[in-house]
């Protein structure tokens, strides 16, 4: 029997049993795959059969042999199929607008997964209503190309197995090609870019890795049920997300103060979280990238001025004395 | 196609049949992404699927008659199954990108169930923390969001007080409101604009003011949706602007700007942009200083040069 075959027997099996059913029985049924040979392996075959079923969504239980019950597993039906989910038109379209703006991407990483969630959704759905029109919502720029998606989706499954990976990388700042083992810790989409962030074991250190310059990349075939590492519980992904220019990790940190221009605070804020508010328009930045903070003042033109220290100002004026 | 993905397809055939009995042989297969022929040998193959003591009743009995699809014994596999957690995750990911500003009780309502239905499916809710991120957090668009969809939808022509980039300049102006669009967790408005006579988008955290007119605007003969989405990221204008960049910045340049850049001397490059105004190309040298350079047009190379002799007059200013 092919292992699909074998699978789909024992979901049947399991879940229309009157009661639970015991390994010596599974055996007996199946006696091909489970009752060949060594006891021990056919006990891991069942074992890692169970696991393939739990990963599919289905719970397999073993109920323990108290008070006179009968030992074994099963699959309860309250807990194999999804609950009834009626959604009203406006829900239904407003689920339609999220997910349209994923799946419209070659790069999403979970999109045969949504689909199939949507399946499921859709197939207990009387009516289908379609996105609002007067509203889209998309996260890619048209640069993130399909021909990324298959590095994506190993990453994913590297961070899903939570499994150690090889890389070729890139790096624009050295102009340096080096292989790398890394543990992924999460990948961001930012500044419309694939970034994968993880622990470096070459530099010992968290680092970022933009998708686009990895050229080659490998997820480790080893034990593949097994996890080669943790992510630290105090890990923020988020705070990779919102990293700001001057927050890259180059220097000692530098305390500046900056002024921004009334007409740009709501616009500039979110870009400001991390920085304590001194007065109204006033902010002071924990600067450990001295340049990736005057390439951003001088973006901003005349609408961000420093305050503090003077040396960053000057900073500022070498610069810019190339253009005038 | 692996075994997960393969038990999955015939547990939703199953299950969709189920539903649907009587289904079409060929609206079935393009729903599972199949042809009509491996379809009926997948049907083949299920009806081989059964359980202890494999008596004829215990096997599923899915069959076609008149190219209908119909399942006898469905040996309970009659629903959809749970969520996996990849789903799960699927799911959510996509729910992230609503604002709840969208639509107040919707938005809401819809979590709400998305999140009872994840709840009963996956147990470990710590297995669920997101790994992926697709966006940074969006930010103060509040009630303002309201106010211009309900607009759109009522067709009420807007009045905002507007920061544009690409003049460095604040206008007011009278907007006809047709389209909200967020795009890298940034929001755009798009509208007929009366002060320059023609289309315009605009960023929410430059609108430093919106109020509704009580003025109507008549349905947008002219605005075709889909052709405005596919152009959104291309640059306008019919100006040619050059710049060059050094060694140290053409990866990056070349990354970004892939077509529109040409190897120079000393393993620089050289960018061509489209614009409409010199603003947006000379804040992109600007803060590439000093790895960059205006090359042409004149005027350009002496918008670059104002524009920096302004910044050294504000910074030098006594604090």
């Amino acid at each position: 029997m092919n292992r699909t075959e074998r699978l789909l027997d024992l979901i049947t099996y399991l879940l229309n049993a009157k009661e639970p059913v015991s390994w010596r029985k599974i055996k007996n049924h199946f006696p091909e795959d489970y009752a060949k040979g060594v006891e021990e392996s056919n006990q891991r075959k069942f074992e890692r059969d169970k696991a393939e079923l739990i990963s599919l969504g289905i719970p397999i239980d073993y109920q323990g042999g108290a008070e006179g019950q009968k030992e074994g597993y099963l699959i309860r039906k309250e807990k194999l199929f999804l609950p009834e989910i009626k959604f009203s038109p406006k829900e239904f379209s407003l689920l339609m607008l999220a997910a349209g703006a994923v799946m419209g991407d070659a790069t999403f990483p979970y999109r045969h997964q949504l689909e199939s969630a949507l399946d499921k959704i859709t197939s207990l759905q009387n009516q289908i209503d379609p996105p609002p029109d007067e509203m889209s919502i998309t996260y890619s720029t048209p640069k993130s190309i399909a021909s990324q998606s298959s590095l994506i989706n190993k990453i994913q499954d590297s961070l899903d197995r939570r499994k150690t990976v090889a890389i070729r990388y890139h790096a624009f700042s050295t102009g340096e090609t080096t292989e790398r083992k890394v543990n992924p810790y999460g990948l961001i989409l930012r500044r419309g870019k694939w970034t994968l962030v993880g622990w470096d074991h070459l530099r010992q250190d968290l680092r970022t890795f933009v998708v686009n310059r990895i050229e080659h990349l490998e997820v480790n075939l080893r034990r593949p049920g097994t996890p080669d590492y943790e992510i630290p519980d105090d890990f923020s992904l988020q705070r990779y997300q919102n990293q700001q220019p001057w927050e890259l990790r180059l220097h000692e940190p530098v305390s500046v103060r900056i002024q921004v221009s009334g007409h740009r605070l709501n616009e500039l804020l979110p870009q400001l979280i991390n920085a304590t508010v001194i007065e109204n328009g006033v902010f002071e930045l924990n600067v450990t990238n001295r340049s990736g903070l005057v390439s951003w003042i001088l973006s901003q033109k005349t609408d961000v001025r420093v305050l503090e220290p003077p040396n960053i100002r000057s900073h500022i004026r070498d610069v810019l004395e190339s253009l005038t | 196609m692996n075994v997960t993905g393969r038990i999955n397809r015939i547990l939703f055939i199953l299950s969709y049949v189920s539903q649907n009995q009587g289904i079409l042989v060929e609206d079935l297969a393009r729903r599972v992404g199949m042809r009509p022929r491996q379809l009926l040998k997948e049907l083949e193959f299920i009806s081989l699927i059964g359980k202890p003591p494999f008596k004829p009743d215990d096997y599923i009995d899915i069959y076609v008659e008149n190219q209908q699809v119909l399942i006898e014994f469905d040996q309970s596999l009659n629903r959809p199954i749970r969520f996996t957690r990849p789903e799960a995750v699927a799911l959510l990911m996509s729910l992230e990108l609503l604002d709840a500003e969208v639509d107040p009780d919707g938005v809401g309502s819809l979590k709400g169930k998305i999140g009872r239905a994840i709840s009963s499916s996956v147990d470990q809710s710590s297995q669920l923390e997101n790994r992926i991120l697709l966006e940074r957090d969006t930010h103060l668009i509040g009630d303002r969001f309201s106010l211009i969809r309900d607009s759109i939808e009522n067709r009420f022509k807007l009045e905002i007080e507007y920061f544009s980039l690409m003049r460095n300049e604040t206008t007011e102006r009278k907007v006809r409101p047709y389209f909200l669009m967020k795009k890298l967790g940034y929001w755009y408005l798009t509208g007929y604009c009366e002060l320059r006579n023609d289309l315009r988008t605009f960023k929410f955290e430059r609108i430093l003011s919106a109020t509704r007119l009580q003025e109507n605007f008549p349905e947008p003969e002219d605005f075709e949706l889909g052709r405005f989405k596919a152009d959104f990221d291309l640059s306008t204008g019919d100006r040619k602007i050059e710049i060059f960049f050094d060694k140290q910045l053409a990866p990056w340049i070349k990354e970004q700007w892939d077509t529109s850049v040409r190897e120079a001397e000393d393993e620089g490059v050289v960018l061509t942009v489209y614009s409409e105004t010199l603003e947006f190309p000379s804040r992109l040298v600007l803060r590439s200083a000093p790895h960059a350079r205006p090359l042409s047009p004149p005027e350009f190379v002496e918008k670059v040069r104002r524009d920096a002799e302004e910044i050294m007059i504000l910074q030098d200013r006594e604090v």
